[in-house]
C-alpha cells in the first residue's frame, strides 16, 4: 500500500495527522467490498459466460435458410405447374360455349352433339300432358339442347336428344361439313319418333313420352334405327361423290363404331 | 498475505488488460482512503457508501481509457472529486455555492470553533474520532478536500491540484488552512 506522505515539509504537522489516523474508524463493509469486487470481475470475465446456446445463436442464420428454401421451392413448381390463369379469368361455359366446344373439335363429325351432350342437364319434371306439350316445355326451358350421340352405341341411343335450334347456327358458323352432318340430322330427327323428338335434357320426359301408352305418339313418328342407318350411309356416300373421301372415310369409321354389328353395303366396303 | 510488488499504475494496467488479481491488489489500496474521504467530505456514512461504489463503478467502466499519464491515486480522487461535485450540484446547490465562492483569505479566527469542542471532559478517547469529524465538518469544502487528499490519498501539491483542476499554489494555500483551522479546533488534543 502506499503511504500517505505529507504533501509538503513546511506544511507537514505529524500530530495532526498521527491524531487524524487515530480517529479514523471508517470502513467500507464487506458486503460493499463483495460488490465492488463482484463488478470488477463481471468487467473481465469472459464472454463464455454471455454466450447463447447453440440454438439461439444459430436461429437467424436457420430462419433465413428456411425462407430461402421454402421461396426456391415455391418459385420452381410455380414454374413447373403454371396456374391455368384462363380458367381461373373465364367465366363457367354459358350455354351457348357448347358451340364453340364443337368448333374446337370439327374432326369429330358428331362433334357438335358431342359438345352438346357434355352441357348441364337440368332435371324436368316428368310431365302430366300429352308428350308434345312436354317437348315443347322442356325445349323452352332448356337452353341448351343435346345432339344425337351418334358415337354411342344403338343400345344407348335411347339417351341420346336432338340439337336444338340455338346451337344448331353456332354449328352452322363452324365447318360446312358439321352443318351438314347436323342438318342431317336435324331433319331425321324431326320426323323420326316421339321418343327421339325427346327434348334436350329431358330424359324424364323421354321417359314420360314412352312409358304410358295414351302418351305415346303415333306408330308412324317413330322413326325407325334402319331408316336412320341407311340416312347415315347415305351422307357416306354423298361425301364420295362430292369428291370429300377423307371425311366419307372419318364418317364410315364412326358409321362402324356407331353400329358395329350392321353389315356395310359393297359400295361402302 | 502475499503483496503485489506492482505499483499502482502497473496494476490498473494489468486490469486493463483482464487480470482481475491486479484488481484484487490495487483495491485493498484505496479502500479505506477513499471511504474515508468520502465519509468526511459528505458527512453521511449511507450517501459514503453510494458514491463509495459508484465512484469504483466508474474506475472499473474506464479501464479501457485508462493512461497512466498521473499517478492512479491522483486519477482516482479526480473521479471522486467529480463525482462529489456532481452530488452537491443535484442534491445540495448552496454547498456548491460555499465551494465555489470560497475565498481563500479567511481568517481563522473568524472561524468558529464548535461549542462541543471546549469541554475538557469531551476529550475522551472514544469521542475522538467525532472531534475530528465534526472539525473536519466545519472545514470549507476546498480545504477539506485538500487536506483530505494529501491526507488520505498521500498525494503532492500537483498531484491535488491536477486531481481539482486547481493551481498548486492554490492547493498550498487550502491546506494551509485547513491544517491551521485544524490545528486550531484540536487544540486540546495535539
Amino acid at each position: 500500500m502506499t503511504n500517505p506522505q505529507p504533501p509538503s515539509r513546511e506544511l507537514a504537522d505529524p500530530a495532526l495527522s498521527r491524531l487524524y489516523r487515530d480517529a479514523a474508524a471508517d470502513v467500507p463493509s464487506p458486503s460493499l467490498d463483495a460488490a465492488i469486487l463482484a463488478a470488477a470481475r463481471a468487467a473481465v470475465a469472459p464472454r463464455a459466460a454471455e454466450k447463447k446456446p447453440w440454438w439461439q445463436r444459430l436461429s437467424l442464420p436457420v430462419s433465413i435458410a428456411a425462407t430461402v428454401l421454402m421461396t426456391v421451392t415455391l418459385s420452381l413448381t410455380m414454374q413447373q405447374n403454371p396456374p391455368d390463369v384462363a380458367d381461373i379469368a373465364a367465366p363457367r361455359p354459358s350455354p351457348a360455349s357448347p358451340a364453340e366446344k364443337a368448333k374446337a373439335a370439327p374432326a369429330e363429325p358428331p362433334a357438335a352433339a358431342k359438345a352438346m351432350r357434355e352441357a348441364p342437364v337440368p332435371v324436368v319434371q316428368p310431365p302430366a300432358a300429352p308428350v308434345l306439350h312436354t317437348e315443347k316445355k322442356a325445349r323452352s326451358a332448356a337452353p341448351v339442347p343435346q345432339a344425337r350421340d351418334t358415337s354411342s352405341s344403338p343400345a344407348q341411343e335411347s339417351r341420346v336428344v336432338a340439337p336444338s335450334p340455338a346451337a344448331l347456327p353456332a354449328v352452322k358458323e363452324g365447318k360446312g361439313e358439321m352443318f351438314e352432318n347436323a342438318k342431317k340430322l336435324e331433319s331425321l330427327e324431326s320426323g323420326a319418333s316421339a321418343d327421339r323428338a325427346v327434348p334436350a335434357r329431358g330424359r324424364a320426359a323421354k321417359e314420360a313420352a314412352a312409358a304410358p301408352a295414351a302418351l305415346v305418339p303415333p306408330a308412324g313418328a317413330v322413326a325407325p334405327q334402319a331408316q336412320r342407318e341407311t340416312a347415315w350411309l347415305e351422307e357416306i356416300r354423298a361425301l364420295r361423290r362430292q369428291g370429300q373421301h377423307e371425311a366419307a372415310a372419318r364418317r364410315l369409321i364412326e358409321f362402324r363404331n356407331a353400329y358395329p354389328d350392321y353389315p356395310l353395303p359393297d359400295d361402302l366396303k | 498475505m502475499y503483496a503485489d510488488p506492482r505499483t499502482d499504475e502497473g496494476l490498473m494496467l494489468a486490469y486493463q488488460a483482464g487480470e482481475m488479481a491486479a484488481f484484487e491488489a490495487l483495491y485493498p489500496r484505496y479502500r479505506i482512503r477513499l471511504y474515508r474521504y468520502l465519509v468526511h467530505q459528505c458527512g453521511d456514512a449511507g450517501l459514503a457508501e453510494e458514491l463509495y461504489q459508484d465512484i469504483w463503478l466508474r474506475v472499473i467502466n474506464a479501464r479501457a481509457d485508462y493512461a497512466p499519464l498521473a499517478k492512479f491515486s491522483t486519477w482516482l480522487f479526480r473521479i471522486a472529486h467529480h463525482r462529489l461535485i456532481d452530488h452537491y450540484r443535484r442534491h445540495a446547490r448552496d454547498k456548491v455555492v460555499r465551494w465555489e465562492d470560497c475565498g481563500e483569505d479567511n481568517a481563522i479566527d473568524d472561524f468558529p470553533a464548535p461549542a462541543e469542542l471546549t469541554p475538557p471532559a469531551q476529550l475522551e478517547r472514544l469521542q475522538l474520532s467525532a472531534r475530528i469529524g465534526a472539525a473536519l465538518a466545519e472545514l470549507p469544502e476546498p480545504q477539506r478536500e485538500v487536506f483530505l487528499m494529501a491526507e488520505e490519498g498521500g498525494m503532492t501539491l500537483e498531484e491535488i491540484a491536477s486531481a481539482t483542476g486547481t493551481g498548486r499554489e492554490t492547493v498550498k494555500s487550502r491546506l494551509r488552512y485547513a491544517m491551521s483551522k485544524l490545528r486550531h479546533s484540536l487544540k486540546d488534543l495535539l
